[in-house]
């Protein structure tokens, strides 16, 4: 009973830490939204989960005293909570197909997003690129950097060549630069 | 039968008070430190939030354009406009001044100090705050410099209708001689159509004190305080009318050197107004005051000056009001105008920032800021003479806040129906019953106050969205009130992790 006890202590205090990193606390519900297999955005609450959940499941109330939903990501599009949108994505990792929500970092032609994962203490950020076609984790591009990113951005004939010829800043390094000027083109 | 037609009256006109205004809530958003930023929004087919800071870490400014859709309020991206800093370096190149020049498009101006002619350079660009577009650097007129550390300071201003730009060149200082400028007025396409030297005849100083201000037909004003030796310091005020190169100069030194320690400038139509709360201490010093709740410690308003010059540039009036007691912490909220009236609003609000870096060798800075609010004053002056129709003092009970941009204690104000209209907080225990524990909220308080000074009602908005309810977060945050149209604005309300914006029809 007391190692309970102390276990659940330790988990306090380390949710409490944790919390403190920012202005939302953990556990709370904040106002939101998710967004339906219909493309429809729903308003209401979502409760502000740990961090590793996040990328999971949403838990969502219409309204502040109702009833709680839970959510993954084959059943909604995405969901908003804590100034971060989250989209529900399926794309190709390492080794197999995966399924989660990430965090909307760039949005264009080709959309960036990253999630954050609990590697040995410490968080680790993989990158997830979307265009109309496919999803992928850069992960894969650690080999072969040239032809996967350059076959993520074919039809802006320009910029796969200068990543398929190696140009300078159009390295693995600057992946980040590649989608702003991928999707700064494809606007025009 | 009377009394049942009076009682569907009452009932009716409850009901219209009630409805009177709505209030559209968008999405919220993380909030940041907004202490000692300079923020504007501008609304055209967004909302854009510019804020601008000085950051100690590249002794630049940062400027950050928060865009926002209009619909749903929902903050959509963050621009960057600050100087692109060198990897490993600081850029050179320093931040100035920003002014909208049509919707999105704006114009920055920046200063660089030129290390091989030893000229202080001012340059501009336009930039787009949509979609953070930079234009190429331009210079526009430069001050010749005694080094780098003594070359002079450039103070720019707009008028309202964004035709004309005003540019004070404060010049190096220089030891046993004059303190001279030089003005220049530009128009919107930056070209410089008038220029002026000025000798102010007082020895030069390393505090210059300037404000500048221009007004659609092109007339200059600039406020300066003067230092002299053995003397209480007093402003002045000077008009270049570069039509004619007229440059008048009004002392505002009062002679019982009672010190004017806040002011505002306005134009309505072409008048210029000058507003400027007197405070009965003699010295511009005002030193640290101790009290025990911090309800004294800022400075006290004593009276108010006001000054208005025509279009043309002649004086109207220079009119002192003595207020009939005086008032701890005053501030300058707000100033309306309607027809013969100027509505002048205030907070009486006390703001002590105070260092808690625990090794500033190491170049930690940080403050705790604390905030208090005891009310509001309220003054209608008389546009035509200046005199002061009438004061009220509006007390408030709010408990203090700490390092939350003092976002609570203000008041938002504006005219409807000849009225002033004030929308502000009041914490209220809504818990109930002789014993209970103590449960806090805000509620937004709005007031009405008729052109002879009466309070005409004051209610609780009960169903504005914010405050009022144990469950609702989000409270009124009286910071901001953007219009919209005649009879929309777009104001922001706070919890303790979020902002969001939302619509006020009234």
């Amino acid at each position: 009973m007391k190692r309970i006890l102390l276990l659940l202590c330790i988990v306090i205090i380390a949710l409490n830490t944790n919390a403190q990193d920012s202005n939302y606390k953990l556990f709370e519900f904040y106002e939101g939204y998710i967004i339906n297999k219909d493309g429809n955005r729903e308003r209401g609450y979502i409760q502000y989960i740990d961090e590793s959940d996040r990328y999971e499941k949403v838990i969502f109330k219409k309204e502040k005293k109702g009833k709680k939903e839970r959510f993954k990501p084959k059943d909604i599009q995405g969901y908003k909570v804590a100034d971060k949108v989250y989209h529900a994505v399926q794309y190709e990792d390492i080794p197999f197909k995966n399924n989660k929500f990430l965090v909307l970092e760039k949005e264009g032609c080709l959309n960036q997003y990253y999630y954050r994962k609990l590697n040995e203490g410490a968080w680790d950020t993989e990158v997830i690129l979307k265009n109309n076609d496919k999803a992928v984790t850069t992960q894969k591009f650690i080999l072969g950097f040239a032809n996967k990113m350059a076959e993520m951005v074919e039809d802006d004939k320009a910029l796969a060549s200068k990543i398929k010829n190696k140009e300078k800043g159009y390295s693995l390094m600057h992946i980040e630069a590649i989608v702003d000027e991928y999707n700064s083109n494809c606007k025009k | 039968m009377q009394k049942l037609i009076l009682f569907a009256f009452i009932l009716l006109s409850t009901s219209f008070t009630a409805h009177s205004q709505s209030f559209t809530w968008g999405y919220p958003f993380g909030i940041s430190d907004e202490n000692e930023k300079s923020i504007s929004h501008v609304v055209e087919d967004k909302l854009y939030k510019i804020s601008t800071h000085y950051d100690m870490n590249i002794f630049n400014h940062k400027i950050i354009a928060d865009v926002f859709s209009l619909n749903g309020l929902e903050k959509e991206q963050s621009l960057d406009l600050s100087v692109e800093q060198p990897p490993m370096s600081l850029a050179s190149l320093t931040f100035n001044s920003l002014f909208q020049k049509e919707g999105t498009d704006f114009i920055f101006f920046y200063t660089e100090y030129d290390r091989k002619t030893k000229r202080n350079n001012l340059f501009y660009r336009n930039v787009n705050i949509g979609s953070g577009e930079m234009g190429d650097l331009s210079l526009l007129t430069s001050i010749d410099a005694n080094g780098a550390s003594n070359s002079g300071e450039y103070l720019i201003s707009q008028s309202a209708d964004k035709s004309r730009f005003s540019i004070l060149k404060q010049l190096p200082f220089e030891k046993k001689a004059n303190e001279k400028i030089e003005l220049l007025l530009i128009d919107e396409s930056l070209n410089i159509l008038k220029q002026r030297n000025h000798d102010f005849g007082v020895e030069d100083n390393r505090r210059k004190q300037h404000s500048i201000y221009v007004s659609n037909t092109g007339q200059v004003y600039l406020v300066k305080k003067i230092e002299e030796k053995k003397e209480k310091p007093y402003l002045n005020l000077y008009r270049w009318d570069p039509n004619n190169e007229d440059f008048i100069t009004t002392s505002l030194k009062q002679a019982d050197d009672y010190q004017l320690h806040q002011f505002k400038v306005v134009f309505n139509d072409s008048d210029f107004y000058f507003l400027g709360v007197l405070t009965h201490e003699k010295s511009s010093n005002f030193g640290l005051k101790i009290d025990f709740n911090g309800r004294h410690s800022g400075v006290s308003g004593s009276g108010l000056l006001a000054v208005r010059f025509s279009g043309e540039g002649k004086m109207v009036y220079n009119t002192r009001n003595d207020f009939p007691q005086i008032i701890s912490n005053l501030n300058l909220n707000n100033i309306l105008f309607e027809e013969e009236h100027i509505w002048i609003v205030y907070d009486r609000s006390y703001v002590e920032k105070k260092s808690n870096s625990s090794n500033l060798g190491q170049g930690e800075i940080s403050y705790d800021y604390t905030y208090l609010n005891n009310g509001f004053f309220v003054n209608q002056i008389n546009a035509t003479n200046g005199e002061v129709a009438w004061v009220m003092k509006i007390d408030t009970n709010e408990p203090n806040t700490k390092n939350d941009n003092g976002d609570y204690l203000s008041a938002l104000s504006y005219i409807k129906n000849s009225n002033l209209v004030l929308l502000y907080n009041e914490t209220r225990d809504i818990n109930k019953g002789i014993v209970h524990n103590v449960l806090n909220r805000r509620f937004p308080i709005k007031e009405t106050i008729s052109t002879s000074g009466e309070i005409v009602s004051r209610e609780a908005l009960l169903s504005a969205g914010v405050g009022v309810s144990k469950e609702e977060r989000f409270e009124l945050n009286p910071g901001f009130l953007i219009p919209v149209s005649s009879d929309t604005f777009i104001i922001r309300a706070r919890s303790h992790a979020e902002y969001k914006y939302g619509y006020l029809k009234i």
